[in-house]
C-alpha cells in the first residue's frame, strides 16, 4: 500500500465498481499469500508439518466459542489501530508511534478509571474518551514538529513511543501502584463504575466492538463525504496542489494525525478500562505494529479495517493455539505478519507471478 | 551512394497500447548535421532514445556503418561511437565539471580514482573543442550555458563519431543559441556526424543539412534542407496548413485589477533567483507577457501573486487594496486569483486521486458541490462532467486517477477547473507546455476569450506564443524588469537582448547579474 | 557530583560503537539514494547470528563474520523486494524489522529450545593495542575496547576515502543524486543500490554483534530496543554528511551512557531510560529549525511535505 492506493481506495463503501474492489484486494492477498510461503518454508526447514500449525491457527480462533471470543476480543483494537493508521495515511502522514500514544491513553484512561467517580453508564465511556484525549494530545507533538520544523513524524513519533513507556511507568510505580503486586508493574485496580463489562457469554468481548465498527464506518464516510475529508484527502495526494488552492494544509495535517492519536488512545483506555481492568505495564502486546498490518490490508479502506482486523484477530487468536498444543512458538505468526507487511506494496511482485504462471502453463 | 553511418530500418516502440514509434526508417550520412523536427509527443525523443541505447526498440534494426547492432545499454551505444546529449542535463550538481564530464569511464588505477588526470583531461578536450570551462568548479555553480557545455563534452569525451543532442536551445537565450550552433558547425568540421532534435524551425534551416520530420510516431517527410522551407516543414509537423496566428483584436481596457509596486524577494532554496524592484500592472481586458529565459525569476513573481511568496518589500495591492501583509493562497483564492501552475503535475493536480477530486477543488466549499460541512456527491459529479464536457477533457472519466490522463488533457482540466470559478484575474504559467498542438490552440482560444472579463498575466519561453497572445510584453532578467513594450515594438534581436540582460539602446550590460 | 569522568567517556565510545556502525552502514545506502530503514531489524539479525555462530563453531570471529554474512543476504533480499519487486521503502522495512524480531524469537526456540535469550559460551576480548595506550594523556582513554570499538573509528575515513577517491564512491555519489545522469553514463544502478545495500546489511550486523557479543555475552529478546531507529534518525540528523553523521552518532551514544551514569543516582530508571529517545526528537526539531534559519526569510508556505 503506498499513498496512492490509499487516495483511490479514498470512496466510502458501495461507492466502488467490484472491479476496483478487486484492485484494491490484490496486493493485500498477494502479499498474504507471500507471507503463508515464507512461513511455510520455514516450517517445513523446522521439520514442521505447516498443515498442522494452520489447522491448530484455524482451530484456536473459530473452532470453539471461547476462540471466536478470542478472536473478537482481538478484533476490537486491531480495527481501530488499523483506522487510526489508515486516517494518517489519508494525509499523508505515517503514525508510526501508534503505540505510544495506545499506552498514554491506557495510562490516562486508567487514571480517570480510578481516580475519579462517576456513575457507572458514564464513567467508562469518559475514561475512554479521556484516554483519546491523551492519545491526541501524544500524537499533536509529532504533529506540529512536523508542520512547523519539517521533522519527520514517523521517527519523533516513534520515539516518543519509548517515552510514553518511561512517563507512564514511572508514574504508576511512583503514585499509582499496586502494593500487592511485585512482580509485576501495575496499577491500582480502577473502580467497578469504570470496567468495561463483557456482553459475550465466554471470554472478554466488549461492546467497544461495536463502537469500533461504528468509528470505521463513520470515518469512512467522513473521509469520502465530508468536506474536511476532501481536504484531508487532497492533502494527502499533493500537499502543493492542496496550498496552492487555498487549503489549510497544516491544519489538516494536524487534525487527521491527532485524530489518528485519539483512536489510539481510545484503544489503550478501552483495553486497561475492558481486558485489564487496570494499568498494566506493558500491556499493549504489539497493536501498532498490528495496527499498521491491517492498515495495509485494507489497503486504504477505513471499512475494510473491520475484514482485515477481523482477518488479524484470527490469526492473535490462533497463534495462542499453535503455541499451545504443537509447542510452536507464536513468533511465527510475527514471522507472517511481517512478512506481509514486506510485500504488501511491492507492486512488481504481481508481473512476476503472471510471467511465473505463464511459465507454468508453458510446461 | 555511401553507406549511411546509421541506418534505422523499420524500429518500432510502443507503451502498452500507445505506439511511440511506428516503424520507423532514418538514414543519417556521415559528417551531415541531421535535424530530427516533429511537434511534442511526435516520438523524436523516443526515437533518440533507442539510438543512445537508453531503451531497446520492440521491433527493426538500428546498422551503423551497414551492420547491425545491438544498444542495449548506454554504454554498449557509446563503445559503438553514439553519444547522446541531454535535453535535461543529465548532470550531478555536487560532482565537479571533470568529474561529471569523466564520469562514464572515469581514469582509475586499481579502483582509485585519479582526479589530477580527469582534470588534465577535460581541460585538454575543452581546449581542442573550444568549449570553456573550468573543470575544478562544481556544476551545482555554472551557468545554464556552461552545463550545456559540460553535457557536450560528456558525451566528446567517449570519442564518439555521431552526436546526438535533444532540444539543446530549450534554455538557451537567444545569443547562446548562436554560439551553440556555431559549435556544432565546428564539430562537423572536425568529422562528427551530429543528430538534433528540436522543433524549433529556424534553427533547421540555419543549421541542418537534411532534415527528418515526425508525426504522431511516424515519419512525415525526409528532405535535403535545400529542397525545404518552414512552411513545408511546418505543414509536415502539423498535417494541415498552420494557419499563422491571428492577431487577436484589441478589447477595451478595464479597471486595474493587480498591482506590484517595487516587489524585492530573497531567494530562498538554491536556484531560486531574487526579485529585483519589480512593478507590473495588470488591467482587465489585457493580456501581459512575461518574457525571459527560464530561471530569470518568473517562477517567483507568479509565487508572489499566487500568494506563495511573501515579498521582502514593496507592495501587492488587489483591485486598489493593499494585500502585502496578508498574502496567502487561500487570500489570492478569494479574491478571484487563478492559477495554472508552470508544473501542473508537482502543484496543478492530484496524480493519484480521481479525476473527479480534482475538479471539485476550490469549488467544493460552496454551493452545488458543498452543502454545510458536507460534499453533494451527485451535484459534484453533474459538476465535474460539464467541466469535462466544454473543456473536452479527455477520456472523461471521473474515478481514473488525474494522472493517467495524457498531458494536454491534464492541462485542460486544469483550465477547466481553474476558469470554472469565472475569475478576474489570471496567472497563466507556460499553459501549452508539453501540450499537442490541438490543445494548444484550445488553450489560446480560451486565454484570448476570457481576456474580456479578466487581466491575464501568461508567463512563457515561447517567444512565439508571448507575441501573439499578449496586449504588454514585460521582459524579466535576473529577477528584474529590462522592459515593457507592445509587441510590435520589439523585435525577435531586441527581445533576445533583453532577454540576456542587455539593453539594447545604451549598449550597457546587466551588472547586477552574475557573469 | 562525579558524572562526568573519564570513564564516562570511555562509556560513551562503547555505547555509541554500535550507533556509529549502523549509522555509517546507513549512509551508504543513503549515499545510493535509498531510505534504509531497516537497521533497527539488521541490528537484531546481525546480534543473533553472530552468537548463533559464535556458539556453533566456537569461535568469536566466525561468529561475527558469519553473522555479517547472514545479514548481507538478508539485506540483499529486502534490498531484491525494494529495487525489483518495488516496494516503499518505508513500509517493507517495517515490515523487515517485524520479521526480524519474529525471526530472531523463532529461531532461537526452534533452533536451540530456548526462549527469552541465549548465552554465548564466546565472547569479544576487550583489547589493549600497545601503541594506543603509550600515548601520554589519552592513553587509558584509548585502551581496554573490544576491535569493533576500534574499527569503528575507522569508519570515517574509510567511508571518505571511498566516497571521495574511489571511482565506485564517485558512481554513488551520481547514483544517489541524479541516478538518470548515472544511468545515462552506463553505470547500473540497480547494480550501485544492491552494493550499498549489502554494505549496510554488513556494518549493521557488526553493529548488533558488538551489542551480543561485545557487551554481554549473549543475545536477549528485542536487544536492540530502538538502537536501529535512533542510527537511522542520526543520518537524517546528521543530512547525509559523513562527518555530522558519525559526530551525531558519537553523540546519541554519549546521551545513552549519561543516562546508564544517572541511573546510579536514585534518579527514576524510567525517566532516564527515556533520554535518548527525547534527545532524538530533539535533534530532528533542531535539525528542521537549522534548515528553515538557514532559508532565513523563507517566504515560500509550502508545507513540508
Amino acid at each position: 500500500m503506498t499513498m496512492q492506493s490509499t487516495i483511490e481506495g479514498g470512496g466510502s463503501i458501495g461507492s466502488g465498481h467490484p472491479a476496483r474492489a478487486w484492485a484494491a484486494l490484490q496486493m493485500p492477498l498477494i502479499a498474504t499469500v507471500a507471507g503463508l510461503a515464507v512461513t511455510t518454508v520455514l516450517l517445513l526447514t523446522m521439520g514442521v508439518n505447516p498443515l498442522d500449525v494452520y489447522a491448530a491457527l484455524l482451530r484456536g480462533a473459530l473452532g470453539s466459542l471461547y476462540g471466536i471470543s478470542s478472536t473478537l476480543r482481538w478484533a476490537t483494537p486491531l480495527i481501530l489501530a488499523g483506522v487510526a493508521v489508515t486516517v494518517g495515511f489519508k494525509a499523508g502522514l505515517f503514525n508510526a508511534g501508534l503505540s505510544g500514544q495506545i499506552y498514554l491513553g491506557g495510562f490516562v484512561g486508567s487514571l480517570i478509571g480510578f481516580g475519579v467517580l462517576l456513575p457507572a453508564g458514564l464513567h467508562p465511556v469518559v475514561a475512554i474518551l479521556g484516554g483519546g484525549l491523551a492519545g491526541a494530545f501524544w500524537a499533536l507533538i509529532p504533529a506540529l514538529l512536523r508542520r512547523y520544523l519539517g521533522a519527520s513524524e514517523i521517527v519523533t513519533s516513534l520515539m516518543l513511543w519509548y517515552v510514553a513507556i518511561g512517563i507512564s511507568d514511572f508514574l504508576v510505580r511512583q503514585f499509582f501502584r499496586d502494593p500487592t503486586s511485585a512482580a509485576f508493574l501495575m496499577s491500582v485496580k480502577v473502580a467497578p463504575s469504570a470496567i468495561l463489562p463483557s456482553f459475550f457469554p465466554v471470554g472478554n468481548v466488549s461492546l467497544m466492538l461495536f463502537a469500533a465498527v461504528a468509528l470505521a464506518l463513520l470515518m469512512s464516510r467522513l473521509m469520502a463525504n465530508a468536506k474536511i475529508g476532501y481536504e484531508i484527502r487532497m492533502t494527502g495526494a499533493n500537499p502543493a496542489f492542496a496550498h496552492y488552492a487555498g487549503v489549510p494544509t497544516g491544519k489538516r495535517m494536524i487534525l487527521a494525525f491527532c485524530a489518528s492519536g485519539f483512536i489510539a488512545g481510545m484503544i489503550g483506555a478501552s483495553e486497561s478500562l475492558g481486558i485489564n481492568q487496570r494499568f498494566v505495564s506493558q500491556f499493549d502486546p504489539g497493536f501498532g505494529f498490528d495496527g499498521f498490518l491491517v492498515a495495509l490490508l485494507a489497503n486504504g479502506s477505513l471499512a475494510g479495517c473491520i475484514p482485515a482486523g477481523l482477518f488479524l484477530g484470527i490469526l492473535k487468536a490462533g497463534g495462542m493455539e499453535i503455541e499451545r498444543t504443537l509447542g510452536v512458538s507464536k513468533s511465527i505468526i510475527w514471522i507472517l505478519q511481517g512478512s506481509i507487511i514486506l510485500f504488501v506494496s511491492a507492486y512488481n511482485l504481481r508481473s512476476y507471478l503472471r510471467r511465473f504462471v505463464a511459465a507454468l502453463k508453458r510446461r | 551512394m555511401a553507406t549511411p553511418i546509421i541506418e534505422l530500418v523499420g524500429v518500432t516502440k510502443r507503451f502498452g497500447t500507445f505506439v511511440a514509434n511506428d516503424s520507423i526508417d532514418l538514414r543519417v550520412n556521415a559528417g551531415e548535421i541531421h535535424a530530427i523536427v516533429g511537434e511534442n509527443g511526435a516520438g523524436k525523443s523516443t526515437l533518440m532514445k533507442a539510438l543512445s541505447g537508453l531503451q531497446m526498440p520492440d521491433e527493426g534494426q538500428i546498422l551503423l556503418r551497414g551492420t547491425e547492432v545491438v544498444l542495449r545499454n548506454p554504454d554498449v551505444a557509446m563503445s559503438q561511437g553514439i553519444a547522446m546529449v541531454h535535453q535535461h542535463f543529465s548532470l550531478v550538481e555536487s560532482l565537479s565539471v571533470a568529474e561529471n564530464v569523466v564520469i562514464s569511464n572515469p581514469p582509475r588505477r586499481a579502483g582509485l580514482f585519479q582526479r589530477r588526470m580527469a582534470e588534465k583531461q577535460v581541460a585538454a578536450l575543452a581546449e581542442t573543442y573550444g568549449l570553456a570551462v573550468n573543470p575544478r568548479q562544481r556544476l551545482g555553480e555554472c551557468r545554464v550555458g556552461v552545463q550545456q557545455r559540460v553535457e557536450i563534452l560528456k558525451a566528446l569525451y567517449r570519442n564518439p563519431d555521431v552526436l546526438i543532442l535533444d532540444e539543446p536551445t530549450a534554455v538557451l537565450t537567444p545569443q547562446e543559441t548562436q554560439s551553440l550552433l556555431g559549435q556544432l558547425r565546428h564539430l562537423k568540421a572536425r568529422g562528427k556526424t551530429i543528430i538534433f532534435i528540436t522543433h524549433k524551425l529556424k534553427e533547421v534551416m540555419a543549421l541542418a543539412d537534411r532534415v527528418t520530420v515526425m508525426r504522431a510516431g511516424r515519419v512525415t517527410l525526409g528532405v535535403e534542407i535545400g529542397e525545404t522551407s518552414p512552411s513545408h516543414l511546418a505543414t509536415a509537423m502539423v498535417g494541415h496548413e498552420v494557419l499563422a496566428g491571428r492577431r487577436p483584436e484589441a478589447v477595451p481596457l478595464g479597471d486595474e485589477l493587480v498591482r506590484l509596486e517595487n516587489i524585492c524577494s530573497a531567494p530562498d532554496t538554491e536556484g531560486a533567483t531574487r526579485l529585483d524592484d519589480v512593478s507590473i500592472a495588470l488591467r482587465q481586458g489585457e493580456i501581459v507577457g512575461i518574457a525571459g529565459v527560464e530561471g530569470n525569476g518568473q517562477s517567483e513573481l507568479i509565487e508572489v501573486i499566487a500568494g506563495m511568496r511573501r515579498p521582502r518589500s514593496g507592495r501587492l495591492s488587489l483591485r486598489g487594496r493593499d494585500v502585502t501583509t496578508r498574502l496567502s493562497p487561500a487570500t489570492m483564492r478569494r479574491h478571484g486569483v487563478a492559477h495554472i501552475p508552470e508544473d501542473r503535475i508537482a502543484t496543478g493536480l492530484a496524480t493519484p486521486a480521481p479525476l473527479l477530486d480534482n475538479l471539485i477543488m476550490g469549488a467544493h466549499r460552496t454551493a452545488p458541490v458543498g452543502s454545510g460541512a458536507w460534499l453533494d456527491m451527485a451535484a459534484a459529479r453533474t459538476y465535474a462532467a460539464s467541466l469535462v464536457q466544454s473543456f473536452d477533457v479527455r477520456p472523461g472519466n471521473l474515478a481514473a486517477p488525474a494522472g493517467s490522463l495524457s498531458g494536454g488533457n491534464m492541462q485542460k482540466a486544469i483550465f477547466a477547473r481553474e476558469l470554472s470559478s469565472d475569475p478576474e484575474i489570471i496567472i497563466a504559467a507556460h499553459p501549452t507546455r508539453g501540450v499537442d498542438i490541438g490543445a494548444a490552440e484550445f488553450i489560446y482560444e480560451q486565454l484570448l476569450e476570457r481576456r474580456r472579463q479578466a487581466g491575464i498575466i501568461l508567463i512563457s519561453s515561447d517567444l512565439d506564443e508571448i507575441l501573439r497572445l499578449s496586449d504588454r510584453i514585460v521582459v524579466m532578467y535576473h529577477g528584474r524588469i529590462m522592459a515593457e513594450a507592445a509587441p510590435h515594438e520589439l523585435t525577435p534581436e531586441k527581445l533576445g537582448l533583453l532577454m540576456a540582460g542587455i539593453t539594447p539602446d545604451a549598449g550597457r550590460v546587466d551588472r547586477s547579474g552574475k557573469q | 557530583m562525579d558524572i562526568f569522568t573519564l570513564s564516562l567517556v570511555s562509556s560513551a565510545l562503547v555505547a555509541a560503537t554500535p550507533l556509529i556502525w549502523a549509522a555509517m552502514g546507513g549512509l551508504v545506502s543513503h549515499q545510493a539514494g535509498i531510505f534504509n530503514f531497516t537497521l533497527e531489524g539488521l541490528m537484531l539479525f546481525g546480534a543473533f547470528f553472530s552468537v548463533l555462530f559464535g556458539s556453533l563453531i566456537g569461535n568469536v570471529w566466525a561468529g561475527i563474520l558469519l553473522g555479517g554474512l547472514m545479514c548481507v543476504v538478508l539485506s540483499v533480499v529486502w534490498g531484491w523486494v525494494v529495487i525489483d519487486l518495488g516496494a516503499d521503502q518505508i513500509i517493507s522495512a517495517l515490515g523487515f524489522i517485524l520479521l526480524a524480531q519474529g525471526g530472531t524469537v523463532f529461531l532461537m526456540s526452534a533452533l536451540l529450545g530456548q526462549s527469552g535469550g541465549i548465552f554465548s559460551p564466546v565472547q569479544l576480548a576487550m583489547i589493549n593495542p600497545p601503541f594506543l595506550a603509550s600515548i601520554p594523556v589519552l592513553g587509558p582513554l584509548l585502551s581496554n575496547y573490544t576491535a569493533l570499538t576500534y574499527l569503528s573509528w575507522l569508519l570515517l575515513p574509510l567511508f571518505l576515502f571511498v566516497l571521495y577517491g574511489t571511482t565506485f564512491g564517485l558512481a554513488l555519489r551520481a547514483v544517489g543524486e541524479k541516478p538518470e545522469a548515472a544511468t545515462a553514463a552506463g553505470i547500473s544502478v540497480r547494480g550501485i543500490r544492491y552494493v550499498a545495500i549489502a554494505i549496510t546489511g554488513f556494518c549493521a550486523a557488526m553493529a548488533g554483534a558488538q551489542l551480543s557479543l561485545g557487551l554481554l555475552g549473549m543475545f536477549t529478546d528485542n536487544m536492540t530496543a530502538g538502537r536501529g531507529i535512533i542510527a537511522f534518525a542520526a543520518v537524517v540528523f546528521g543530512r547525509h554528511r559523513p562527518v555530522a553523521v558519525f559526530l551525531v552518532a558519537l553523540f546519541f551514544g554519549l546521551a545513552g551512557a549519561l543516562t546508564d551514569r544517572l541511573q546510579g543516582f536514585g534518579l527514576p530508571s524510567e525517566l532516564l531510560l527515556t533520554l535518548p529517545y527525547l534527545l532524538t526528537v530533539l535533534a530532528l526539531a533542531a535539525s528542521g529549525l537549522m534548515v528553515m534559519l538557514r532559508r532565513k526569510g523563507v517566504q515560500r508556505q509550502v508545507p513540508q511535505a
